[in-house]
């Protein structure tokens, strides 16, 4: 039996769901949304969990893999902010995701992905001192509170980009020196990288399977822009160094933001553990969705 | 230069750095990596630099870390706006489990991906770890209905505790425990761990572990000292 959890508002998950459907997998679907009707505990005297969905018990000892796409509990309404029952809700939200966790940590069952590898995305300039040794170039970076410091680095680049260093999503932007200085004193630490100028390639890996696409679009961050997706090949040893960069992650899947200059110097600006990739999942028979949807039955 | 990173709130820490001769350890909080003068460069780490008590100090002159800080958490940034401090807590930390995992000296412990004090498991996992190993554990409950864990210790019961450094038992060996101690520590992949026992009568029973070094343990102290090269204030 295949676990997932998610929410089916969330395309990715949905297709996936749609072709284990298809694949007439034995599918479980843990509805992250009813998160409150969710239950999990751990005896140490049986050495076992148990998983309650809606007052039923959910065979985990059947799971063989399991794919798991959890969101922020705290965005679901209607949890009124102070009240008594919000806090219940966030303790117990809390604990089933930590209890989720360390059932996926020790499950033997194929997991994508488990939550400690998943985990090296939480910091970007961590996970880049595993990604240079792969072969990729990696953007000059800076973490600063000093306008000086951060002036003097940006005048060796021909832009300055400035991010999130943690996985929570933050809109990439272009800045200016001089936005940058009218707000120097209210920032704390920023996360700046010299603007790498190239095309935007997109690699899924799923297992040993890559898909790449190309996206054009006139914004840095094209997530939030008009932007064009479309299938391109890449060249033999950048599918080599992909497939390596998933492997040194220890991930089964993994979403990876490349950018090739017009001297065709390859760089990787950041790995996403558990992609969103119905975004970029142009074709018609969503192929990077069965891929993953193969790799959950071929358990 | 020793750093000594460690909460705000931690009053202890401020102590311990005292135990180090001619002020070759400084004590290190979120407060002077966010609110004083940083540069940190990747890929050329070596040029970069941090503020401590007003000293700019290279990343070239930190010569080992002791890390009493396993997470960052919000109320660490309490000079931050409300509102920020949650988004401010994750970058600190990200921040920190790089700035850790970059420097070439001694890190205790090294961070992981998940924890700033390295990869030592959950509860629950370091409890199913203990029983895959045949060792016997306090009998615990874990349920997300319920606001906290249950364990389940009798009133005559001891706690004691183990700690484990640099391969060595260093406090508290016992033959009961010392091999288990080990593979525990081996299977985080941590130079430090202490490691907590239940006692009654002959039974010993694992209750859990920590990757936190324990600055109150004269051993550990000592210990540590010797790993850095260094000499330690009686």
């Amino acid at each position: 039996m295949i676990l997932a959890w998610g929410i089916m508002s969330d395309d990715t998950m949905l297709s996936v769901y749609n072709w284990l459907k298809i694949l007439h997998a034995d599918i479980y679907f843990l509805n992250h949304s009813a998160i409150e009707g969710s239950r999990m505990k751990f005896s140490s005297t049986t050495h076992s969990y148990q998983l309650y969905d809606c007052g039923q018990t959910v065979p985990l000892e059947n799971i063989t893999a399991a794919y798991l796409r959890p969101y922020d509990f705290r965005q679901y309404e209607p949890i009124a902010e102070n009240s008594n029952q919000a806090r219940k809700f966030t303790i117990r939200a809390n604990q089933f995701h930590f209890l989720i966790n360390a059932w996926a940590e020790s499950s033997k069952a194929k997991l994508i992905n488990k939550p400690s590898v998943e985990a090296s995305n939480h910091s970007k300039l961590f996970q880049s001192r595993i990604i240079q040794p792969c072969g990729f170039a990696v953007p000059e970076s800076l973490v600063s509170n000093d306008w000086e410091t951060i002036r003097l680095f940006a005048s060796g680049f021909k832009g300055l980009i400035y991010k999130s260093m943690s996985s929570i999503r933050s809109i990439v932007k272009e800045i200016s020196l001089s936005e940058l200085h009218s707000r120097a004193d209210k920032i704390g630490p920023g996360f700046f990288q010299e603007k790498i100028s190239g095309k935007n390639i997109r690699v899924h890996v799923i297992g040993g399977q890559v898909f790449s696409c190309l996206i054009e679009s006139n914004e840095i961050d094209y997530r939030y822009a008009p932007h064009m997706i479309s299938t391109i090949e890449i060249p033999s040893d950048i599918q080599s160094k992909c497939l390596l960069l998933t492997q040194k992650l220890g991930l089964l899947i993994a979403g990876i933001d490349l950018m090739v200059t017009a001297d065709l110097k390859w760089y990787c600006l950041e790995v996403n553990p558990n992609p969103g990739f119905s975004f970029y999942d142009v074709s018609d028979e969503k192929n990077i969705a069965r891929a993953v949807a193969e790799l959950l039955t071929n358990s | 230069m020793i750093l000594i990173l460690a909460s705000i709130y931690n009053e202890r820490a401020k102590s311990y750095v005292k135990q180090f001769p001619d002020s070759s350890a400084s004590l290190i909080t979120c407060s002077d990596i966010a609110e004083h003068k940083l540069k940190i460069f990747y890929p050329d780490f070596n040029n970069s630099e941090i503020t401590i008590a007003g000293r700019t100090l290279s990343v070239r002159e930190i010569t080992g870390v002791i890390n009493l800080l396993p997470v960052v958490l919000p109320e660490e940034l309490f000079f931050f706006p409300e509102k920020e401090r949650e988004y401010q807590s994750a970058e600190i930390q990200a921040l920190l489990t790089f700035f850790l995992s970059a420097l070439s000296c001694q890190v205790i412990n090294k961070p992981s991906a998940l924890s700033l004090n390295g990869n030592v498991n959950s509860h629950v996992n370091q409890i199913e770890f203990a029983i895959q190993c045949k060792f016997p554990v306090v009998k615990s409950l874990f349920d997300s209905s319920k606001v906290s864990s249950h364990f389940k210790a009798g009133i005559d019961e001891e706690i004691f505790e183990v700690d484990y450094f640099n391969a060595e038992i260093i406090s508290n060996s016992t033959a009961e425990t010392d091999d288990f101690v080990r593979k525990l520590a081996s299977h985080a992949g941590v130079i430090y761990l202490k490691v907590f026992f239940s006692k009654m009568k002959k039974n010993i029973r694992f209750l859990r572990a920590s990757a936190i070094p324990d600055i109150e343990n004269t051993a550990l102290h000592k210990a540590i000292c010797n790993y850095l090269k260094i000499k330690s204030i009686p």
